[in-house]
């Protein structure tokens, strides 16, 4: 008995099946590669939220100011401080006259309201950027309480609430994209679970005559959990062609000084890792929707 | 080859089987007759194991059928060769593969299906008519597929529930010229039918039922 033949009868009369019931094969398709294509937009949405906030944190920067007592001997010791810090990428040192010129420059022509002022009131300060792999809130926070922590520096500033509110928009973003996708997986595997029912339904007689003949339930079981895998195939492969579609139409469409303001360059699509992903989700839930609806019908003895 | 011992079976406060006792040798050609509603169907779908007895013991080739588990089960059965008066052939498969398909679903390889469905439909005298689909086929036509079917795996046992019901007395008699081919054999077959005409045209034992009951043997 050769191992290959249950297989191959299974598939070629899932296959026959699906020819069957077209109608109802391609409702469910079309429902699993709908609901599939919706996850994908989040996931889409959701990658290029990230890409955009790692653009946008290149421009975070943290600004440690000093105190007025610092001497410039202080000063220097206290770039050597800063030099050995690993999570620093490059840091610059803005003495006091230079933050004071600097502000006149920005003034421009209302820089004679700084003329009434006897001494400089601007700090001397270093301008610190963080390693990307740093930009997170606990990291800036702990290298911020770090610095502030060495005698000499006065505060510390580095855009907390902007990481803040970005960090808990991305929590907030990946429970939406969890709830959805948990939704809708619940969803396809009920649709999926029922297209099988109704496939079982339509060939309760040759379930019967298989019965009789000697079939066991895992021979009978074979070509509807197939059937159920080509399914959830054939529905991401759809899902994964609308989304393409839908990301050249967008990105036909949009303005590209949007893109800019956000940091980006171009929108990404999914990655293929995760295009493998949606297929392997896709082919998983129309297997445990086929075995689901399956445990239940062929209980019968007969 | 199969003994049934005090057999009880009812369906809700109806009794099809009331205390049947019966012994079938190997190789033995057996009719079971009665009126319809005796409980002849009732009898051999125990012995298929279709429906589980309420009482007694069954033991077919030394084994006690009633301790099978639902998993052994189509492993027994394909020990049987069953006929029905409806066929139970798959409309939408032509004759060939209808014969397959008790071969296909034990795992034969196509070559040697191929090789056992000619014997078959050589033997049933329908050679001609493999890639047809059964409704275009005759009543004893579609019997001889039937009987096709439960022979290909070379059953030890053929069950025949009413296999000439519809069938008119020509065919009757080819119909049962290919059970008494298969006792010749060696299969143990056991008929279930009313039919006088068969019981004096091809003579065995026979075991007469009565609402439920055994009453002449």
């Amino acid at each position: 008995m050769n191992l290959l033949h249950p297989f191959i009868y299974a598939f070629q009369e899932a296959m026959t099946s699906i020819r069957m019931n077209k109608g109802l094969n391609a409702i469910t398709i079309g429902t699993i590669a709908v609901s599939m294509t919706l996850f994908g937009i989040f996931l889409l949405t959701y990658i290029n939220l990230q890409k955009a906030a790692t653009g946008l944190g290149g421009k975070i920067k943290m600004v440690a100011y000093l105190k007025d007592t610092v001497t410039h001997q202080q000063a220097e010791s206290l770039k050597k401080t800063i030099a050995s810090y690993n999570e620093i990428e490059r840091f610059s040192y803005i003495a006091k006259e230079e933050a004071l010129s600097d502000f006149k420059k920005k003034l421009r022509d209302k820089k004679t309201i700084l003329d009434g002022l006897g001494s400089n009131p601007l700090p001397a300060s270093f301008i610190i950027e963080v390693k990307e792999s740093f930009k997170t809130l606990s990291s800036m926070e702990d290298i911020a309480r770090r610095l502030e922590n060495i005698e000499g520096v006065e505060e510390v500033e580095y855009g907390r609430e902007w990481i803040d509110r970005f960090e808990t928009l991305m929590v907030f973003f990946k429970l939406g994209m969890t709830a959805v996708g948990g939704v809708l997986m619940v969803g396809l595997l009920f649709i999926i679970s029922n297209t099988i029912k109704l496939s079982v339904y339509s060939r309760l007689d040759e379930i019967e005559i298989m019965k009789l003949v000697g079939a066991t339930n895992r021979f009978i079981k074979g070509p509807f959990i197939i059937e159920g895998m080509i399914q959830g195939l054939l529905g991401s492969f759809i899902s994964i062609l609308l989304l393409t579609v839908i990301y050249e139409i967008f990105m036909s469409k949009i303005n590209p000084s949007l893109m800019i303001i956000f940091g980006l360059s171009d929108l990404s699509f999914i990655q293929p890792k995760l295009i493998a992903g949606m297929v392997i989700s896709g082919i998983s839930l129309g297997f445990i929707g086929s075995v689901v609806s399956l445990g239940r019908i062929l209980k019968v003895r007969t | 080859m199969i003994q049934l011992y005090h057999v009880h079976k009812n369906y809700g406060n109806y009794q099809a089987l009331v205390d049947v006792s019966l012994k079938v040798e190997k190789g033995e050609f057996l009719y079971i007759t009665g009126p319809s509603g005796a409980g002849k169907t009732t009898l051999l779908n125990i012995v298929f194991c279709g429906v589980k007895a309420d009482h007694g013991q069954i033991l077919v080739g030394g084994k006690n059928i009633l301790k099978l588990n639902d998993s052994d089960i189509p492993y027994y059965r394909r020990e049987i060769g069953v006929v029905f008066q409806d066929f139970k052939l798959l409309p939408r498969k032509t004759v060939y593969e209808n014969i397959a398909f008790a071969q296909r679903v034990i795992g034969v390889s196509s070559k040697e299906i191929k090789r056992k469905v000619w014997a078959a439909l050589k033997m049933v005298g329908l050679s001609h008519k493999k890639d047809l689909l059964p409704p275009r086929l005759s009543g004893g036509e579609q019997q001889r597929v039937s009987i096709a079917r439960a022979l290909i795996n070379e059953p030890s046992i053929i069950l025949a529930d009413e296999p000439t019901g519809n069938l008119d007395y020509d065919i009757s008699m080819e119909i049962m010229k290919l059970f008494e081919d298969a006792s010749a054999k060696g299969a143990t077959v056991i008929v279930a039918t009313h039919n006088r005409e068969i019981l004096k045209t091809f003579p065995h034992k026979v075991v007469k039922l009565n609402r439920g009951k055994v009453v002449e043997e």
